[in-house]
This record gives structure tokens, sequence and C-alpha cells, in this order.
């Protein structure tokens, strides 16, 4: 399952609380930039940011998929941040953001990319999973609910 | 060399990945033990990307950018796809599709009457509801002929050098 392998402990954090959603897009872009993922931070941040400028990544549902390709990255990379009180991010819906999954793909890599923007856009659409995700606490617990997630969804 | 049963025509979805390259490689061999008429198909995934345009993912020109990439990518395979059976002296008819992978695939058969349909290794998907359900899985369960899943590279490796 495509999140389940892209997601690492490293790039989680469940912590982090109630940003404005720039701030909230660095920080994430930051743990790609940590996990090893990233070649050049001022391409992946400056790729992600150009895109979310050009239109909100909220899709509502309290999810926010802030994305871009770029060579910036080596691999396609995937971190999730989780906001228990929820965060403006000028979404479809007017409501708080809870999850924000930042994705980014070498411009080469477009099957995969499409395959992890699918998989986060899919969880958006079942509010009772999007529930279960936005009150994890623990990176663990996280990574514990993508390993259950086809189970749950059944 | 071992004797194989003539399948007839033989039906491979070569998706632009590692699982799509393995299934070619398998095809090919096989159809080289065969005898029989090779076909392969690469589909660009139409449906997901109208999904995630529709969703606000996708900004029109984003959806339009990646669309041009995955036919690249679709072509890219198929051209490898060729080599690899030239290789082995094998015919093999290639064509991009594009829809919804499983009725493309599923059309295909049909329309060329294949007597086998030949996959990679399924990978597990999101979940049996969402939108990146498993195609592949779709074929096999809706095909009307049998559909032979690759699986295990080292086998398939020795498959492939072997024939």
């Amino acid at each position: 399952m495509v999140l389940q392998e892209l997601l690492k402990a490293n790039t989680i954090r469940t912590d982090i609380g109630q940003l404005d959603k720039w701030t909230a897009i660095e920080r994430l872009a930051d743990l790609i930039v940590d996990s090893g993922k990233a070649t050049d931070r001022a391409a992946l941040l400056d790729a992600i940011l150009n895109r979310e400028k050009q239109g909100s990544t909220g899709l509502g549902n309290g999810i926010a998929i802030p994305h871009a390709r770029t060579d910036g990255v080596r691999d396609v990379a995937v971190a999730l941040g989780v906001s228990a009180s929820g965060m403006d991010f000028d979404s479809a819906d007017g409501k708080p953001c809870h999850l924000i999954f930042l994705i980014a793909a070498p411009l080469h890599e477009s099957t995969r990319y499409l395959e992890a923007l699918a998989a986060v856009a899919s969880l958006g659409e079942r509010a009772s999973l999007v529930a279960q995700l936005k009150s994890v606490r623990s990176v663990d617990d996280a990574l514990a609910f993508f390993k259950s997630y086809r189970k749950q969804s059944e | 060399m071992p004797a194989f049963p003539n399948f007839g025509k033989t039906l491979v979805y070569v998706e632009t990945n590692e699982r799509g390259l393995e299934a070619a490689r398998y095809a090919i061999a096989f159809a080289k033990r065969s005898g029989g008429e090779l076909h392969a198909v690469a589909v660009i995934n139409e449906r997901i990307l109208e999904e995630l345009t529709r969703a606000r993912v996708f900004l029109k020109e984003e959806g339009i950018d990646l669309k041009r990439d995955l036919e690249e990518d679709g072509r890219r395979y198929l051209a490898l796809m060729e080599r690899l059976a030239r290789e082995k002296g094998v015919a093999v008819t290639t064509e991009l599709l594009r829809g919804v992978v499983h009725r493309e695939v599923l059309d295909k058969a049909r329309d060329i009457n294949a007597s086998l349909i030949i996959l990679g290794e399924i990978e597990e998907s999101l979940s049996r509801k969402d939108i990146t359900f498993n195609e592949s899985e779709r074929i096999v369960c809706d095909a009307r002929c049998p559909v032979l899943i690759v699986k295990g590279r080292r086998l398939v490796k020795d498959f492939f050098d072997s024939a």
C-alpha cells in the first residue's frame, strides 16, 4: 500500500499544532529534507509553495495535500502533519484542516506520484477514517493506523 | 526446452513500474516457448486523473502535464518491452490505451480474442472501495479467459533468461 510504504516514522508529526499553512508546509518539507529524500530544500519548498499559491490544496473534510513534482527530491516522498486543534488551509469547505499530507516527487515519477495523491484523496473521502487519523497522538499510532487501514475500510 | 501448450493469443498488461516489466519479461518468455501470438498494452489511467481534478487536488494544467508524462512513461515501457521481445526473437504488438484500466484491458482481450491475460503481481490497494481500487484485481475478477499473475523476481529472471 503506497502510503504505508512511503510514510516513515521520521516523516510524521502528530503535534504540529495551530500553524499558518505556509509554516506548516515548511515544517513538513523539512521532515522530507531531514529524512534524506530531498536533494535541494529550496527547490522542494519553492515547488510546493508555488503550487499552493495557484490554488489551495485544502480539499475539505479536514485534509490538505500540498504537492508538487520537483527535482528537489530524489524519490517520491510523503510527510504527514496532524493538528488536533486544526488550522486554516483555505479549504474548499471552509473548515479547519487537521491532516496535512505533503507529497513531492521527482519529475520522472509520474505514476507513483499519481498513486500517492490518489491514495490520500481516497482517505479524505471517508470521514470515519479521517476522524480516526486526526485523533492519533503519537507517530506509532499513526503508523499503526496505516498498517491496519485496509482492514478498517473494508 | 520443455513443451508449452499454445494458448493462442496472449495479452500482457504492462504497468509502468517494475511489476509491469516482470509481467512483460514473463510474457515474452512464455510466447517464445508456446509459439503463441503476443500482444501488450499499457493504459493511461484517465479515471484517476479525472477524479483528482474533480476533487480539486489538481489544477487543470497539472492534470494535463501529468497526463502527458504518463503517456511518455507508457510509450517508454512499451518500447522497452519491444526491445526485450526482439532480443528473444518474439514478435509483439504493442498499444497505448487510455481510459479505465480494467475496462481497456478486458475490451482489448475480447477484441483480439485472447485466450490468456498476463498481469504483474497485484499490489495491495488502500481499500476495496477507494479510487485506487486495484485495477488488476478487477481484471482477474471480470476476465472471460484464464489470467496468469506473475510473481517471483528470481523465477521470472530464470524463465526469461532461459527462453
